[in-house]
């Protein structure tokens, strides 16, 4: 494979577990990259943004670092504007994000870059079970979403994945007290552009929270800071151009994700979050990821 | 001809927001157990929804105690046919409702009733210790009371009977 195939491919295979993410990371309440079956508050109707940088800079072969002659990095800088609206007495909640993207791309001999919008977001959210107690909730929702062909997929690197794209969620979450838990499914089916088919995907999330501050909350609104320990991973099926399956694409990531959110008010929360593989299994040679970081805000305007 | 008439809009006024006082100042506050409130960020939309009831002046929401305490606006009364649905609406289940209600204790077709001059509603009262201390207070009159005490969603029987029953904690006669 040419080093231009294997960073287009890296860079689709980025954009791709950025789509397959948009949902955790983008649009969910506490926590912070992981979905949350509550629809309320801050995780119901309001707009989002968040900043996440990707960088890419290590070369795997069958999972064990080798020597890159090309010195490719591939940097991407997501901001996500998500616009989210509840009905139904907060039951359904349907939701646009319009990610803003600059992807970075660079070698020794070539560095590129694009800047504008990826491909865009609509889904529905639907809570399917309920049961609260006093001072805790166990409750599950339901996701299901479509993924437009609205970025650029022939910009060099592209922004968009050329093809329509669907994804299915459930997610489970229990909060008693101070401490919530949260487990999250997502299965992405991705269809074909042209000749090149993405793989689908799976993506599993498991978060840990606990909020640090205060120890006891007493009156509506206080200032709060939430602490959370997180799982993510994703499994990616191979590509397939012309129906041939690519070898150096695909592969389990899975990443530790600690992170701090600090509520101030009624209206708005900030968030940071650093994400460091600790599974990282691209098939064959592949790009992997270093890092992940997130900082995001959330505001209640409805 | 122009001071008769002020006069008589003016004794139209006093008349109105006596009438006013006497008949809907009989919920003056609710503490409504909130089930499901584990996350105070929440709470946005449950604060919203509770201050839209009518005769709602100043809601708190108790987090690690999941309650929502209710006060009513001067010389208003909180309609409490909302609030149930209001808690449902906002994304939670309500639990037990205690009310500090002003009226007065009336009998109706052979059962114990507590009501408001002017108004419609009324609650009927469940039997226990403290209805028959304030029972023997009264001896028969029917002087105005105030009482703190349980309600529950029962839908009882009776002509004009209020979904929900009454239980006495404590009782001041005013």
């Amino acid at each position: 494979m040419t080093k231009e195939c294997r960073i287009l491919f890296g860079v689709l295979v980025v954009l791709a577990s950025l789509w397959g993410k948009q949902q955790e990371v983008f649009a969910q309440g506490p926590p912070i990259n992981t979905d949350t079956p509550i629809l309320l508050g801050l995780d119901g109707s309001g707009i989002r943004t968040f900043g996440r940088i990707i960088y890419r800079g290590t070369l795997l072969q069958d999972g064990s670092e080798i020597d890159d002659p090309t010195d490719s990095r591939i940097r991407i800088w997501a901001s996500p504007v998500v616009i989210p609206y509840n009905l139904f007495s907060d039951k359904l909640q349907v939701r646009l994000i319009v990610p803003f993207l600059n992807v970075d791309v660079s070698s020794n001999n070539a560095d590129n870059s694009s800047t504008g919008i990826g491909d865009l977001d609509f889904s529905a959210k639907y809570e399917v079970f309920r049961r609260d107690a006093k001072n805790q909730t166990f409750r599950v929702a339901s996701r299901i979403g479509i993924r437009l062909p609205t970025g650029d997929e022939d910009d060099m690197p592209p922004l968009g994945s050329g093809s329509t794209n669907y994804y299915f969620t459930t997610v489970a979450g229990f909060i008693k007290n101070r401490i919530g838990i949260y487990l999250e499914g997502i299965y992405n089916l991705n269809t074909s552009n042209g000749t090149l088919d993405l793989g689908n995907s799976f993506n599993y999330n498991l978060a840990f929270g606990y909020r640090l501050l205060p120890k006891v909350y007493e009156t509506y609104p206080s200032p709060q800071l939430n602490g959370f320990l997180e799982v993510n991973g994703t499994t990616v099926n191979k590509n397939s151009l012309d129906e041939q399956s690519l070898q150096n694409s695909g592969g389990t990531t899975v990443f530790l994700s600690p992170g701090i959110q600090y509520i101030g008010g009624r209206r708005w929360l900030i968030e940071a979050s650093f994400q460091y593989p600790i599974v990282n299994e691209p098939n064959g040679t592949q790009l992997a990821t270093d890092w992940t970081v997130s900082l995001g805000t959330r505001i209640l305007i409805f | 001809m122009f001071k008769k008439i002020s006069i008589f809009f003016l004794g139209m006024m006093f008349f109105g927001f006596g009438f006013l006082d006497s008949s809907q100042a009989q919920v003056e506050k609710i503490e409504i157990g909130i089930d499901g409130l584990a996350c105070p960020f929440c709470a946005y939309g449950l604060e919203k929804k509770l201050k839209k009831i009518k005769g709602v002046g100043e809601v708190k929401i108790y987090v690690d105690k999941g309650v929502a305490i209710l006060k009513h606006k001067k010389e208003q009364s909180i309609m409490i046919d909302e609030l149930e649905s209001a808690v449902q609406d906002a994304g939670f289940t309500p639990g037990e409702i205690k009310a500090t209600v002003v009226g007065k204790v009336t009998q109706r077709d052979g059962t114990l009733v507590f009501s408001t001059t002017g108004s419609d509603v009324m609650f009927m009262i469940n039997e226990n210790d403290e209805l028959q201390k304030l029972r023997s207070e009264l001896k028969g009159t029917e002087k105005q009371v105030r009482i703190t005490g349980r309600l529950v969603h029962e839908n009882p029987e009776g002509h004009h009977a209020h979904p929900y029953t009454l239980t006495i904690e404590k009782f001041e006669v005013i």
